[in-house]
């Protein structure tokens, strides 16, 4: 998904009509209020599902705004607003510079290599995907779920959730929609 | 694209990148870029990421080579979608051309004009003999 549409985070969506058209790029897309964001902090947590859930209750989330988007344009299909016009989908989409193209590349060897049972070789491939792109959510999520479900810190990687989210303010771990 | 040589089958090629190989070079939509003569059936990893300017990475224990997408525009360089099969909300694997193929064929309706069609996986379609009011047909760069 990365490699064919851009997509770095989740949950991202795109639009396709029924003629195999895109009408909007990838973008933001919750479909309801995640429950994340209402979730109590247990007592007696662990400091490191603190720090997690704390920092998720202050990631930007737009549901009804896409929603309602995405309702209007199953009712109107092509006259929707919110289907764009070909020209405004591309320069919507996100632009790739070499860097990023080779991230994924390093991504999808490091994929690979994983799933042949090379999780050893997979990691220094991971790591320079996410120097390459660091803004892309996915490649870092991916990997880091592999040697750690919750995401919290491993000795393969420099990075975790946590404090990758805290470095950018989790308020923009998410872009704004454009709608 | 994982590459286990240093050759590139065009046939892969092409399904994983829209890239075909063509006496004229590598096409892709509109574009054809000029290759070295004798680049045809099995095609040099190397020269191909040099040409469609696609980073080409390795590892060095395997020798495994990685072709990335182009670099140089944008995500999405066209908005025509990929032929994509991917699970539906039940499971089930859906072939995203399913539905615009449907509608090129336009099934006949009871009365003669159009009546919906159904789709592999159960999804009904409109035909392209019935367009919706309105409809302005979208189509790629």
């Amino acid at each position: 998904m990365d490699e064919l549409f851009g997509i770095v985070n989740v949950p991202s969506a795109l639009w396709i009509d029924e003629e195999g058209t895109i009408v909007r790029p990838p973008e933001p897309a919750f479909p309801w209020r995640p429950p994340f964001l209402d979730r109590e902090i247990p007592k007696g947590a662990s400091p490191q599902l603190v720090d997690r859930l704390t920092e998720a209750k202050g990631v930007r989330v737009e549901h009804e705004k896409y929603v309602t988007a995405l309702r209007d344009w199953v009712r109107n299909g092509p006259e929707s607003p919110y289907a764009l016009d070909p020209d405004e989908v591309i320069a919507r989409s996100r632009p790739r510079p070499f860097e990023e193209a080779k991230a994924a590349a390093r991504f999808e060897l490091g994929q690979h290599l994983h799933r042949e049972g090379r999780a050893d070789l997979a990691v220094a491939h991971f790591r320079e995907a996410h120097r390459l792109q660091p803004d892309n959510w996915t490649y870092k999520r991916q990997a880091w779920s592999l040697t750690n479900p919750d995401q919290g810190p491993t000795e393969e990687y420099e990075g975790d959730w946590v404090s990758d989210v805290r470095k950018i303010g989790a308020e923009n771990y998410y872009p704004r929609l454009e709608m | 694209m994982i590459i286990e040589g240093p050759r590139v089958d065009p046939a892969e090629l092409e399904r994983r990148t829209g890239w075909a190989i063509k006496p004229e070079g590598a096409c892709k939509d509109e574009r054809c870029v000029l290759l070295p003569p004798g680049e045809d059936e099995r095609l040099q990893a190397r020269v191909l990421a040099e040409r469609l300017g696609m980073p080409l990475v390795r590892d060095d224990v395997t020798g495994l080579l990685c072709l990335g997408p182009e670099a140089g525009g944008r995500a999405l360089a066209s908005t025509e979608a990929p032929d994509l099969t991917l699970p539906d909300l039940e499971g089930m694997p859906f072939r995203l051309r399913a539905c615009a193929a449907e509608r090129s064929c336009s099934t006949p309706g009871p009365r003669g004009e159009g009546a919906a069609s159904t789709c592999p996986g159960g999804r009904n379609c409109t035909p392209s003999s019935t367009p919706r009011a309105g409809d302005r047909r979208r189509r790629p760069r």
